[in-house]
């Protein structure tokens, strides 16, 4: 397979491609004309004969390629520590966070470090509003057994004071005592 | 735009693409892969050969991330082979 005429320093070896950037920042001196043209002037020594727009282009995508590549390491060590963390975490939430911080990094355009902390905070906030919840919930139900066995016990306290009025332990009178006793 | 600036286009689009390595890239992010005298197209124009890209498979919507108007692509499986046989990946 022959390469495309514009991507032979794209296919280069990482070393040879960092060589060619260190070239293509070389300030201008008395000796050689420094930057694109210095960097098209080694090439063009070791053999490799290209345009100033391929040059361009290139140390253009090799920059772009530099900042995708740790923006994409930051978002996955970011997944990695969210899922240590939180355990529990969604892996559809980690991958939202993890692309969140890879299209920070990648556009410069926010600081990660300040997103991460408001995702915790948030998640923070989640998770404590969660157990307020289940605390609220768990109090409720508490509250209504208190209720029932109050509303029970009154109910056996007038089937006993029933018994006053009758006298005596017939068998309706252990009756009333049991379905009494049953609803304490 | 002739056929051959538009094919430069759309290998330019999917190359930034491949370069965020599985995760997704806004049309800023592409628009950083484009040669200073592409950076200026409409974006209208640039979707729709993001739109082209995703009919053929080379690329899929990564989905609403942030919020619905911040789109996201990534490459698919497709899409790098394809640039592997162009020499470009």
């Amino acid at each position: 397979m022959k390469p495309r005429s514009d991507s032979k320093l794209k296919i280069l070896p990482e070393e040879r491609q960092e060589q060619i950037i260190a070239w293509a920042r070389t300030q201008k001196t008395e000796e050689h004309p420094g930057g694109l043209a210095y960097a098209r002037e080694q090439l063009a020594a070791d053999g490799l004969k290209v345009s100033m727009s391929t040059l361009s282009e290139f140390v253009s995508w090799y920059g772009l390629q530099q900042r995708f590549s740790k923006a994409a390491s930051r978002a996955n060590q970011v997944a990695e520590l969210l899922q240590q963390r939180n355990p529990d975490m969604e892996p559809e939430h980690v991958r939202k966070l993890a692309q969140s911080i890879f299209t920070l990094e990648a556009l410069d355009s926010g600081d990660a470090d300040t997103f991460v902390s408001l995702e915790h905070l948030k998640l923070a906030q989640d998770s404590a509003r969660t157990k307020a919840d289940l605390e609220n919930r768990k109090l409720a139900l508490a509250t209504r057994r208190v209720v029932l066995l109050e509303d029970n016990a009154a109910k056996a306290k007038a089937a006993l004071e029933g018994l006053k009025t009758k006298g005596g332990l017939t068998a309706e009178t252990l009756k009333t005592i049991e379905e009494a006793a049953k609803l304490l | 735009m002739n056929p051959k600036q538009r094919e430069n286009l759309r290998l330019l689009i999917l190359s930034t693409i491949n370069m965020a390595r599985g995760y997704g890239v806004p049309m800023d992010g592409i628009r950083m892969g484009l040669p200073p005298q592409l950076r200026q197209l409409d974006a209208d124009d640039l979707r729709a050969e993001v739109q082209y890209l995703i009919d053929k498979g080379f690329v899929a919507l990564e989905g609403k991330v942030i919020s619905p108007e911040n789109r996201e692509w990534k490459i698919t499986a497709e899409g790098r082979d394809f640039l592997a046989t162009e020499g470009l990946a």
